[in-house]
């Protein structure tokens, strides 16, 4: 396995996140499942960075473990020269909800059902600020303005199932954003609701990163989604990025053959299928429970040799990286 | 707490069940009946009049006398008044030590789970009343006594209804939303994991009372509730019973005050289940 010092990313002094060879191994009573297994990446202040790839392959994994609600067992996080990977829980409480913030991939049960949007919007300002009573209260109100909700006053006194999925969401970037924190992971923000609204809320994250200086962690399935929005995407394969490169980049040339594949199964409108079915790769992704030896994508992958049979090396340069044989 | 809408639409829907609402008139009767009869109804629950022992209803002894001459419906009236505290008290406590219990197991689990639901394992395995039995032999038949007895039986359950229902919300989105905020565990726990498990936990609370009257009743059944001459429905039923053929009443009137309020509270504890079973409740989504 590759180490940080053997990936060299572009060293940036001014990444807000830092991450560095993270493994997260699930233990289960008969086997471990090795969900990440050494992810490496940096975010830039104000960058959105996708993370795209297949169910299962640990992306809310990564998502959960810059929280530091996974177990994580290697590697290395740093938010603002903070080493998170170091810190004991009760520091951790401080800086998850304040530091970095997350959204769900599913609003209609991520808020609690019994208790109040303002009172829950309240509570999570109040966690982390000094603020009093009545001035959280008038920052909660702020916020569901920020966030697109009129008739703020109202909003504040509703019970979440009082909400549509989309306005619930709003109501979750809301809570995540009210502490100013300096990077926002969205997991999946989208997926569970409807087409219109996901474009709607997707608006509303850039927005938002643009006028709260937040960088963005988007994770998605559907590499079409973060098309518009993401400045770099990452493709992960079995708990592995894969390849990463500017979004253009990625797009006009996709270089890892997973990669190739997944832009192939998109559908798009300059391409229309005439009735065709949509390409889908075959097979399915190895079981994280007994990764195989060597490129995990091989035994999908048409350009597989021998070779893929260890490690593949890590290729960097002009801004992006992949991880292959086929460029040595 | 405010009514939430959510409330609101539960209380309307226990309204359209027709089970719950015979519970919750039965259970009302009987409140109103042991708090306000007492100041109406002349007679003194404990007084002997051996005259007019084993009469049957008259205008001035409206449900008989027993073989000591009280008036029954007195003795029921305060019968009831017992019941009822010791319902109350006994419910109360479960619900304290067993939510406690059940929740400590089920939110931090491990060792700590292991430790108190073996410890409840042990306590469902025996025999309830027998326990009861020793500890009323060890304590003496007063309140206390009861009450404690009572309730030792009584926590085991409630505190698996509660662990179950907290190991389920303990994996719910928003309990990793909470965590996700920074929220700390016991903010978490108080906060979100069990207020959406006051479902379970008031049915539990509304079962627990008949099973408490029912426990209280048989204790003094066996004379080893309160000591005579208090009006406990138990021991009305036993003396009652050497003169059911000359005199039925008094067995008849407190077997069927123990009955009513039995069915009371279980009617309405199960049109609470109903009522707040997800399964009947898809039709909010
Ligand atoms: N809490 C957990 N305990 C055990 N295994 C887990 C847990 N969470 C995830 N896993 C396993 O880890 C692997 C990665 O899961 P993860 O949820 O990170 O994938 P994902 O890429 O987010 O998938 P999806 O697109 O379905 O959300 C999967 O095999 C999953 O079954
Ligand atoms: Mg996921």
């Amino acid at each position: 396995m590759n180490t940080a010092a053997e990936i060299e990313l572009p060293e940036n002094d001014t990444a807000v996140l830092t991450v560095r060879d993270l493994v997260v191994r699930y233990d289960m009573d008969e086997a471990s499942i090795h969900a990440v297994n050494g992810v490496t990446f940096d975010l830039a202040p104000r960058e959105t960075y996708a993370i795209v790839g297949e169910s299962g392959c640990g992306k809310s994994t990564v998502a959960l473990s810059l929280l530091g609600l996974t177990p994580i067992v290697g590697g290395e996080i740093v938010l603002d020269s903070a080493r998170l990977t170091e810190m004991g829980r009760a520091e951790m409480a401080r800086v998850r909800g304040h530091k970095i913030a997350m959204i769900f991939q599913e609003p209609m049960t991520s808020l609690n059902p019994v208790l109040t949007v303002g009172y829950q919007l309240i509570e999570a300002i109040r966690l982390h600020t000094s603020m009093g009573k009545r001035a959280a209260r008038e920052h909660a109100a702020k916020m569901l303005g920020r966030v697109g909700m009129s008739d703020a006053e109202r909003r504040l006194r509703q019970y979440p199932h009082e909400l549509s999925g989309g306005m619930r969401q709003r109501v979750m970037i809301a809570m995540a954003l009210s502490c100013n924190p300096a990077v926002l992971v969205a997991d999946e923000p989208t997926t569970a609701l409807d087409v219109t609204v996901q474009a709607q809320i997707l608006a509303l994250i850039d927005q938002l990163r643009e006028e709260f200086g937040t960088a963005v962690v988007l994770i998605t399935h559907d590499i079409g989604v973060v098309a518009e929005t993401a400045n770099r995407i990452a493709v992960m394969y079995a708990g592995r990025i894969v390849e990463e490169a500017p979004t253009a980049a990625l797009f006009a040339d996709p270089r890892h053959p997973y990669t190739r594949g997944l832009l192939a199964s998109v559908p798009r409108v300059d391409r229309v299928p005439d009735g065709q079915p949509m390409p889908t790769m075959e097979g399915s992704a190895p079981s994280m429970r007994q990764l195989p030896e060597g490129c995990p994508f091989r035994a999908r992958c048409s350009h597989s040799t021998e070779k893929c049979e260890t490690d593949p090396p890590v290729r960097v340069g002009e801004g992006r990286m992949v991880r292959c044989w086929l460029y040595e | 707490m405010m009514i939430s809408p959510e409330t609101k639409l539960l209380l309307r829907k226990l309204r359209r069940n027709r089970l719950a609402m015979i519970g919750v008139v039965l259970v009302s009767v009987l409140v109103l009946a042991t708090v306000l009869l007492p100041w109406v109804l002349p007679w003194d629950p404990n007084k002997m009049d051996v005259r007019n022992a084993l009469q049957g209803s008259s205008a001035a002894h409206l449900l008989g006398t027993d073989q000591f001459g009280r008036d029954i419906l007195t003795r029921i009236v305060y019968g009831g008044s017992i019941s009822l505290r010791v319902g109350f008290y006994v419910t109360f406590a479960s619900l304290i030590l067993g939510v406690g219990l059940g929740a400590l197991s089920g939110y931090v689990g491990g060792m700590t789970d292991v430790v108190i639901m073996r410890g409840m394992d042990a306590l469902m395995a025996f025999p309830g009343l027998l326990l009861a039995i020793a500890l009323v032999a060890a304590f003496g038949g007063t309140m206390t006594a009861i009450v404690i007895a009572l309730t030792i039986v009584g926590i085991p359950r409630f505190a698996r209804v509660v662990r179950a229902s907290v190991l389920q919300r303990k994996e719910s989105d928003y309990v990793l939303a909470a965590r996700a905020l920074g929220k700390r565990p016991t903010v978490i726990l108080v906060q979100d994991v069990l207020p959406n498990c006051i479902g379970p936990i008031l049915i539990q609370t509304t079962l627990k009372f008949p099973t408490a009257i029912l426990g209280e009743a048989g204790l003094s059944f066996l004379g080893l509730g309160l000591p005579p001459p208090a009006p406990s429905w138990g021991r009305m039923l036993n003396e009652a019973r050497s003169f059911m053929e000359v005199a039925p009443a008094a067995a008849i009137y407190s077997g069927a005050a123990i009955f009513i309020t039995v069915m009371g509270f279980n009617l309405l504890g199960d049109g609470l289940r109903d009522v707040l079973d997800p399964r009947t409740q898809s039709a909010r989504r």
